[in-house]
Parts: structure tokens; C-alpha cells; sequence
């Protein structure tokens, strides 16, 4: 064994070891690596077929074990569905009237000029990772750029956090890595949105700099602020879960659980440019 | 007699040995792409006893090489810094390679005690470098809802690996056959 460590083939080795360290140096000081935009296009295609058939086994299964609380869950949404056809007659006329103030006061539409890229499907999911983050089929080559803002048809899911050639990995709002302004639609109230990996297991992220005379109630909506420039305005975020004062005792710590779960997503639609688009404070700083 | 190193029918060493490795980086492509799929990615770690196997099972600079392409592909699924599992494994699989080749017998209890260490060490440095130096929030209930998870899998199934390599290993080998020339009725026997 010994004549192994002053052999030709360790030395080949330790060179090979030497070339996957240069790599590694490389990824962490450029912040891109072609290695893995290379790798990540072999897996592509065989991720996009394991998806697919985990998917299917999953929702087979999941039909027999839960049918049960299916059907409880079932009665419970036809109650709840009563109930909001009530509160839309409501909505329906608190609408017009805005309409009418809004050509009154001359305000401009709220279309915020968003562009979306083709849909994304998702291919795989991060292995080991607790805040859900997820592979996209969609890379540079489609348009996508680092930090564009993910959506579905019912809110924020996140940001692109890697873009390589022909496929991203989105992290999820409920990340550490990512914070954005929030406001409640009832109230008005902001708040920075922020996640830990202790509220991720929870599948929570907290809301924080509420003021300590906040009026948010389990149930609010938050959307988001547009004012970093990152996003635009008004996508919602998520539901505010519960309220707790912070330690410090100079502000309050909302709770909330994010509209969109993203271990269920299978197709998502990326905003790659919007009416305000890099205007925001981090731009100016 | 005569010693053949193949009958007829069968493939040429190097198709064999292509064949093998084709195999083999199949399996690691297939690995990874499965730790990916929703609610499967407990099989992360499972690269690291497949590394391993074929190394117990091959030279040192084509496991070394194959355990850090399985590195690199470890590192693209799991999003951690491209390098990082492909150096580990890439040391790893040579220096097993070296030792079952002059030291070990290739039987599954030094395997699995390879494995075993080896798994302890990554999951180890997995959770410093990207939980522990951060001391992030929370970094025990990653710790505990996935790492460990992923590791007592990966350690859970590498005998089904060993014995998997070794069957395909089995397979590919290049098969020796004796024939017995004809007797020459000429010769006097005595």
C-alpha cells in the first residue's frame, strides 16, 4: 500500500483532485460554472421523467390512503364556498364603486406591464433542501435572469436564485436567502417577509417591523409591496397564521403561510420584466 | 490445451469493458436525477456507496474519475458548491480502489465499513460547511428531517449496491474457456 503513495496513479489522482478543487474555486468566485449548466443539462431530461412518474405513484397512492380526510375536507370547502358566493355579492358592488372613484379621481390602470416567459415545468426538486426549492426546464437561453420574481395564476412562489443555460433552480419565498416589503390588503400595514429553516419546517415564514399597534388578524392577505424593484406590486405572498410581539418589544412578528406550496407545483411562469423593473431601493443603493 | 479468452458469441474485451462502464454512469445519472423527483430525495446521498462499489470493483483512476463525475452530479442536484462532493468522492473512490486492490478482500463487510465512515465523514462535512459555520437557525431540524435521513438510506441500501456492481462486474467479464486439442493417435502413450 505504501508504493501506492509514490506510484503514477496516485499522483493522477490527486491531479484529478486538484482539477475538481480548481472547479470548486471557479464556482465560488465567479458565482457561475459551466460544469454544472454541462451536468444539469445531462440530468434534465432523465429529472424530467423521474418527476413524472414519482408524480404519478404519489397521487395514486395519495387517492387510497387519504380518501378519507379527502371527503371531510370536501364537506368543509362546499361550506366555505356558501359562504364566499354570499361575500361576493358584497365584493361585486364595493368593486363597481371603485371603478366609478377611480374615473373620478383619474387614477392610471394597475396593469403593471409585466412580462412572462413560456411556461416552466417543474423538473426536479432540490434534494436535502427544506425550504422546497425547485429545477425549472427554462434557463438563459429562454430569457430567464437571476433574481426574476416566479409566479402561478395564485401568487408569488419566489425568485430565481441560479440561472444556467437551459434549466434555473427557484428558491421559494419562505427561504433565508430571500426578503421582500409585504403590505396587508385589509389594513394597509407593511412588513419585511423573512424565513429560517426552524419556520420552514412549520411551513411558515415570519413577517417582520410590524408595528406594535399592528391590526393584521390570522387570515390577512399580504401581497407584495413593489418597492424594491424586485417585484411587482400587488402579487400575493401569502396568509398571515398568528402574532407574536418581537423580542426586542418594539415591533410585532407576524406569521405567515405562503399562498403558493410549492411542493405541489408542477407548472410556474417566470416575470421577466415589468413596469418598474430595477427602480426600487436596492437599485438606488 | 489451449486457453481462449473468449468463445464465440460473446463481445470483445474493450465492448465488455465499455459496456460495464456505460453501466455504470447510467446508474449515476439515473441516481441523481431520481434524488430530484418529489419526495425521493433521500437518495442524495446514495451516490456516495454507488461510488463506492465500483471502486471496490474497479482501478483506482477510472473509480477515481466516475466517483467525481457522481460528485459533480451530487452537487448540481443537491445545489451545493460544484466541487465539493466531486473532490470528496473523486479522493475517496481512488484511495478505496487502492485498498480493496492490495489490502482488502472484496467482500461486503469491508464495504460496508467503508461505506460507513465514509458516509459518517460526508454527512459531517455536509452539515459544517453548509449549516454549522453559518449557525444558521434551525440547522438541527435540517439536520434531522433531511441529512440523517439520507445518510441511514444511503447506508440502508449499499449492500443491494455491492451486490448490484458485482453482478454487473459478473457480467461484463471477459469469459475464459479451455479447449482440448484433438488426440494425435501417433504418440505412443505409456
Amino acid at each position: 500500500m505504501k508504493e501506492f503513495f509514490t506510484s503514477k496513479k496516485f499522483k493522477i489522482i490527486l491531479a484529478l483532485c486538484a482539477l475538481f478543487a480548481g472547479v470548486m474555486l471557479y464556482a465560488a468566485l465567479s458565482g457561475q460554472n459551466g460544469v454544472s449548466s454541462a451536468v444539469g443539462a445531462v440530468l434534465s431530461p432523465v429529472q424530467r421523467v423521474s418527476s413524472s412518474i414519482s408524480s404519478w405513484v404519489s397521487s395514486r397512492l395519495d387517492m387510497l390512503i387519504n380518501a378519507g380526510d379527502y371527503y371531510e375536507e370536501n364537506k368543509r370547502l362546499r361550506e366555505e364556498l356558501a359562504r364566499l358566493t354570499a361575500e361576493l355579492a358584497d365584493y361585486i358592488s364595493v368593486k363597481q364603486e371603485n371603478e366609478q372613484l377611480r374615473e373620478m379621481v383619474g387614477l392610471a390602470g394597475t396593469d403593471t406591464g409585466m412580462e412572462f416567459s413560456e411556461p416552466c415545468t417543474v423538473i426536479g426538486r432540490t434534494a436535502n433542501d427544506l425550504f422546497g426549492s425547485f429545477f425549472i426546464d427554462k434557463g438563459a437561453k429562454d430569457g430567464i435572469s437571476e433574481m426574476d420574481p416566479v409566479v402561478t395564476k395564485d401568487g408569488l412562489v419566489g425568485f430565481v436564485t441560479e440561472v444556467q443555460y437551459t434549466y434555473s433552480l427557484v428558491t421559494p419565498i419562505m427561504s433565508n436567502e430571500l426578503s421582500i416589503g409585504v403590505f396587508c390588503v385589509r389594513t394597509g400595514e407593511t412588513g419585511v417577509s423573512s424565513g429560517s429553516l426552524e419556520l420552514a419546517a412549520d411551513g411558515v415564514f415570519s413577517v417582520l417591523y410590524l408595528p406594535l399597534d399592528c391590526q393584521l388578524e390570522e387570515g390577512d392577505i399580504l401581497v407584495t409591496s413593489g418597492y424594491s424593484g424586485l417585484v411587482p406590486g400587488g402579487l400575493v405572498v401569502g396568509r398571515i397564521t398568528s402574532l407574536a410581539k418581537d423580542a426586542s418589544g418594539l415591533s410585532n412578528t407576524g406569521y405567515a403561510a405562503p399562498a403558493i406550496d410549492s411542493a405541489g407545483l408542477k407548472k410556474v411562469y417566470v416575470i421577466v420584466d415589468f413596469d418598474g423593473k430595477g427602480e426600487g431601493f436596492e437599485a438606488q443603493e | 490445451m489451449r486457453l481462449r479468452n473468449r468463445t464465440k458469441g460473446q463481445l470483445p474485451a474493450p465492448a465488455r469493458l465499455a459496456l460495464r462502464w456505460l453501466c455504470f454512469f447510467l446508474l449515476v445519472i439515473l441516481t441523481a436525477s431520481c434524488s430530484t423527483a418529489p419526495g425521493w430525495d433521500f437518495l442524495s446521498y446514495s451516490l456516495i456507496p454507488l461510488s463506492l462499489a465500483v471502486a471496490v470493483f474497479s482501478e483506482e483512476i477510472p473509480s477515481a474519475i466516475l466517483g467525481g463525475l457522481a460528485g459533480l452530479a451530487a452537487d448540481v442536484v443537491m445545489d451545493q458548491l460544484a466541487g465539493f462532493t466531486a473532490l470528496y468522492l473523486c479522493l475517496a473512490s481512488g484511495l478505496i480502489s487502492a485498498m480493496f486492490r492490495q489490502l482488502l478482500r472484496k467482500n461486503l463487510i469491508g464495504y460496508m465499513a467503508c461505506v460507513v465512515i465514509l458516509t459518517a465523514g460526508y454527512l459531517y462535512a455536509d452539515y459544517f460547511f453548509y449549516y454549522g459555520i453559518w449557525e444558521l437557525e434551525g440547522r438541527l431540524i435540517a439536520l434531522e428531517k433531511k441529512l440523517l435521513p439520507s445518510a441511514l438510506w444511503a447506508v440502508a441500501t449499499a449492500p443491494a449496491l455491492f451486490y448490484l456492481i458485482r453482478l454487473t462486474v459478473r457480467l461484463t467479464e471477459t469469459k475464459r474457456t479451455l479447449e482440448i486439442e484433438g488426440a494425435d493417435d501417433k504418440i505412443d502413450r505409456v
